[in-house]
């Protein structure tokens, strides 16, 4: 329906969500068949159509190369004119880019950087987590295969993981120190969390209904998704909570 | 996993555990296993110490995994940030979310003490220890406006949360007076049908685990801020304590408010809900004595201020003791007129009884008979131009009316000078921390932003330094609080002193002022003439009232301060009648500044021109316009429009330093009361 003295028609709405793009207000798919797609910070980067020339952005942006990001999802055709348009609201942070416009439509460099902790620690410890793992991948001393893809069932071989780091403790250690330039200390406390949760998964799932070590259960689980998996996982469930 | 890894796991984990491998199987098709599935699965895996599947950081609290109560294998129905989650899910939250964006509540149950749920249901833990562990051999919990016994309290730390589906379509929501919370549907007990959920804000607090460098790095450019330091491993603990309710019966306009407190009764214990945030640290501390003396100087100099800031303690402790203690208010929105009220009755004390402490010079029951005065029965004069009802039905007259004790304590409290300075150090410091974390993001141009942490007991603490800190909101800490400490160390453009100063220089309240500065220039209201006829003139007197009023151009957007005095001209002159009227008000406002010795709120102008004789018959007849039928609240107009003449922030506000609720530590109640930019500015600036 087209108001005449308005000059306005209606326009199919989209929501995307979780990766989905439904029409509004159904669950019905929806496709690439809209004239507005509502989204949150999931397209923010990567999401390249080029029928799109507007980008509203609602709230402040939490940074500004968040924004500049969010900006670009208009204009993607080499002939467009793109425009882009912020409503903010009446947050502090909101407020914030009120009376800093000009971070948003001029940045400099400065604004453009998001700050990054090469010294994080967390961030540390996360990367020499992976690092244990990598050294498992690089070394000839260990057969990565099994370690990876276990042998017969689907998933790693734990046993052969845990193994395979107390025989090279000290070079995995060295591994560490070295490539994250790190002292012994933190080396020790990343791989003795990483030991310990090594032994955690072998705990058992469920003592005494099934002793499976959690690792070698999921294991099997994931072989037998299609047959009987859920039925036995209710089963425990419903067993452990009977305990309660 | 905590960090007792031998110790075998209870049945909370091993079921969790399951779960997480049930979820996995419903969510990915692989037919292979890798380790981050393993590991993304797993409630046990531990961050920093995992292998993460993904880049995208953690919100600090770190995630939890929800579990939906209804089915009966215990699906999993997503990942979500733990903060979250208990900010929406505990007693009192309800949201509409996961499934075909279904209607959820936190699975916790109704059969506990009256006013308290039972929280167990609701999460399996990770962790619970003794409050005691957290805050020591301590006989009362100091962060908290209700009263605890920290014997009687375990703190849980969720590893996952259970949630339960309602109707969406027709929730049914309902009070049930007999247990003190509230439901949905028909409980078979009497309940008291309501039209809407209840607005709830969490009570919470932040706890800091660990003790402070006690050796932080010099900062010569300042003799307030003793030191900074950085901490690149710090955790907290937030701990949720109660819901704040706010509920809305059906077929009634009045709302009420309720406090849900929690219980685990499988341990018969009072629970606090936790999250555990870690992050990197910023922190500055600020030389207490330096402070005080600072503050003194700004209050003898600035009996504004003093003024202003009396009335802010009055009405944090209105909120301490007349709501949270004394139960006295009906609901959290009752603070406003009650303070309305008090305003009220301390203009007639200061101007028509010539009483310099105003409302702080009354008696319990004078309180209560000028209350009543204001509130005539058979009129719409005095406080009921501004659609207060009269004495007869009036809700506050009754709160007042039936605590003439505590209300008499109170004002005896605001009158005590060394409890008046022991308030304008705390929001000082308060109100420094929140400056800290607007100038860093100065700084870095970040444009995030930062969690707040200050040590809100630092008077009982420590007599040398209070600390005040900022932290990134990414768990484990995202750099940006780094990086301010760099710039600290290598010396920033604008000392830290002037840095902090500078966040208090809040443009609506300078916009507010210079607005009324220019129509008062002109109580004639013959600026409505030059503003139609010749807008460059305009401008430039807009311009040059906003350089009279602003101490340092510098601190400001000059060119946001002329529109917005721009906007509010614009709104003020619709009329030349209603020009004519603001710039005689304006006029006024500058004596009824004078007379209350404090900035003018709306109750202070209406009092005033209540007993005013106006010199111009038409700008009485617009003044009688909008005071008819003020008595009906809801078209009372006289205070909306005078509210369009006053300084709207007086002490902080959104612009300048009051921050979302979910980051302040006085987030849930009063938190622009406990913030003071006048203060900050006058202490810092100096």
């Amino acid at each position: 329906m087209r108001d005449r003295e308005l000059d306005l028609e209606e326009m199919t709405v989209a929501i995307h969500r979780s990766g989905n793009t439904k029409l509004a207000g159904s669950d019905r798919p929806v496709g690439d068949d809209w004239d507005q797609l509502i989204t949150t910070s999931a397209l923010e980067v990567g999401f390249d159509h080029a029928s799109i020339i507007g980008t509203f952005q609602y709230r402040a942006p939490r940074n500004v190369p968040g924004f500049i990001q969010r900006k670009g999802r208009g204009g993607r055709d080499a002939e467009d004119e793109p425009i882009t348009v912020v409503v903010l609201g009446s947050t502090p942070t909101d407020s914030y880019y009120f009376h800093h416009s000009d971070y948003l439509s001029d940045p400099s460099d400065r604004h453009l950087e998001i700050p990054l902790d090469e010294d994080n620690r967390f961030i540390r410890r996360e990367h020499m987590t992976a690092a244990i793992i990598d050294y498992c991948n690089v070394s000839d001393a260990v057969d990565a295969q099994r370690l990876f893809r276990g042998r017969g069932s689907p998933g790693p071989d734990v046993d052969y993981l845990r193994r395979s780091i107390d025989d090279h403790r000290l070079d995995v250690e060295e591994w560490l120190t070295s490539t994250f330039a790190v002292d012994d200390e933190e080396a020790e406390r990343v791989l003795g969390k990483f030991e310990t949760y090594l032994d955690a998964l072998d705990e058992p799932v469920a003592p005494g209904r099934d002793d499976s070590g959690y690792w070698q259960f999921f294991s099997r689980m994931v072989a037998e998704r299609d047959d009987g998996a859920f039925e036995h996982i209710d089963g425990l469930v419903e067993d452990l909570e009977a305990d309660r | 996993m905590s960090d007792g890894a031998s110790e075998e796991l209870t049945t909370a984990e091993r079921i969790a555990r399951l779960q997480g491998i049930r979820n996995y199987l419903e969510n990915q098709d692989y037919s292979y296993l890798d380790l981050t599935g393993v590991y993304g699965s797993d409630p046990l895996a531990e961050s920093p110490y995992v292998v993460q599947g993904t880049f995208i950081p953690e919100e600090i609290g770190g995630t939890v995994t929800v579990v939906d109560a209804d089915d009966e294998a215990g699906a999993t129905l997503a990942r979500e940030n733990l903060n979250q989650m208990l900010n929406n899910f505990l007693p009192g939250g309800y949201k509409q979310r996961w499934g075909n964006f279904d209607l959820w509540r936190g699975a916790w149950h109704h059969e506990s003490e009256p006013g308290h749920a039972d929280v167990g249901p609701m999460c399996e833990w990770r962790d619970s220890f003794p409050l005691t562990d957290l805050l020591g051999d301590v006989s009362e919990v100091s962060y908290t406006e209700l009263s605890f016994d920290p014997e009687n309290v375990q703190v849980y730390v969720p590893l996952s949360v259970r949630v339960t589906k309602e109707d969406k379509n027709d929730p049914g929501y309902v009070w049930i007076p007999e247990k003190g919370i509230v439901w949905t549907g028909n409980p078979p007990m009497r309940t008291e049908p309501l039209s809407s959920d209840p607005t709830t804000n969490y009570l919470w607090f932040k706890h800091v685990r660990g003790s402070f460098d006690e050796d932080p790095t010099p900062l010569p450019a300042s003799d307030l801020i003793d030191g900074f330091a950085f901490d690149d491993e710090r955790e907290f603990v937030r701990c949720y304590y109660a819901s704040l309710l706010t509920l809305y019966p059906r077929d009634s306009q009045e709302v009420r408010s309720a406090i849900v407190q929690y219980r685990c009764e499988d341990d018969d214990r009072t629970a606090f809900v936790a999250s555990e945030e870690r992050s990197q640290l910023l922190t500055l501390g600020l030389d207490r004595t330096e402070l005080r003396s600072r503050i003194d100087a700004a209050l003898d100099a600035d009996p504004l201020l003093e003024r202003d800031l009396r009335f802010a303690l009055l009405r944090a402790n209105v909120w301490d003791r007349l709501f949270f203690d004394e139960r006295a208010l009906r609901h959290e929105f009752a603070v406003q007129p009650l303070m309305e009220h008090l305003f009220g009755i301390d203009y007639w004390q200061r101007v028509v009884e010539d009483d310099d402490m105003g409302v702080f010079d009354l008696s319990g029951t004078g309180v209560v008979e000028e209350t009543a005065r204001l509130l005539p029965g058979d009129s719409d004069r005095q406080l009921r131009l501004l659609g207060h009802e009269s004495r007869e039905v009036s809700g506050v007259f009754e709160a007042i009316e039936d605590n003439p004790g505590v209300v008499a304590e109170l004002l005896a409290r605001c009158r005590n000078e060394d409890l008046l300075r022991d308030f304008a150090e705390r929001a000082l410091v308060h109100s420094a921390e929140h400056a800290l974390s607007t100038w860093s993001n100065d700084l870095t141009g970040s444009g995030t932003s930062f969690e707040l942490w200050y040590d809100v007991n630092f008077q009982a603490r420590d007599e040398d330094t209070a600390r005040i800190a900022v932290y990134d909101p990414i768990q484990g800490g995202a750099g940006i609080a780094k990086e301010v400490h760099e710039r600290l160390r290598e010396g920033t453009d604008t000392p830290p002193d002037a840095g902090l100063a500078a966040q208090g220089r809040c443009h609506s309240a300078t916009a507010d002022r210079a607005t009324i500065e220019l129509l008062a220039s002109y109580p004639d209201g013959s600026l409505y003439d030059v503003y139609r006829s010749d807008r460059d003139e305009f401008d430039s007197l807009v311009e040059a009232t906003i350089e009279g009023v602003v101490d340092d151009s510098e601190a400001y957007s000059m060119a946001d301060l002329e529109s917005r005095v721009n906007g509010r001209v614009r709104t003020l002159f619709e009329t030349r009648e209603l020009a004519a009227f603001y710039s005689y008000v304006a006029d006024e406002y500058t004596t009824v500044e004078a007379n209350v010795e404090r900035i003018p709120r709306v109750v202070d102008l209406a009092l005033h021109l209540n007993r005013h004789v106006f010199r111009d018959p038409q700008i009485k007849a617009t003044y009688e316009r909008f005071a008819d039928d003020s008595g009906r609240r809801d078209i009372a107009e006289l205070g909306e429009r005078l509210g369009e003449l006053t300084v709207q922030c007086v002490s902080a506000c959104p612009d300048c330093l009051e921050t979302d609720a979910g980051l302040c530590l006085h987030g849930a109640g009063q938190q622009g009361a406990r913030l003071n930019r006048r203060l900050l500015t006058a202490v810092f600036g100096r």
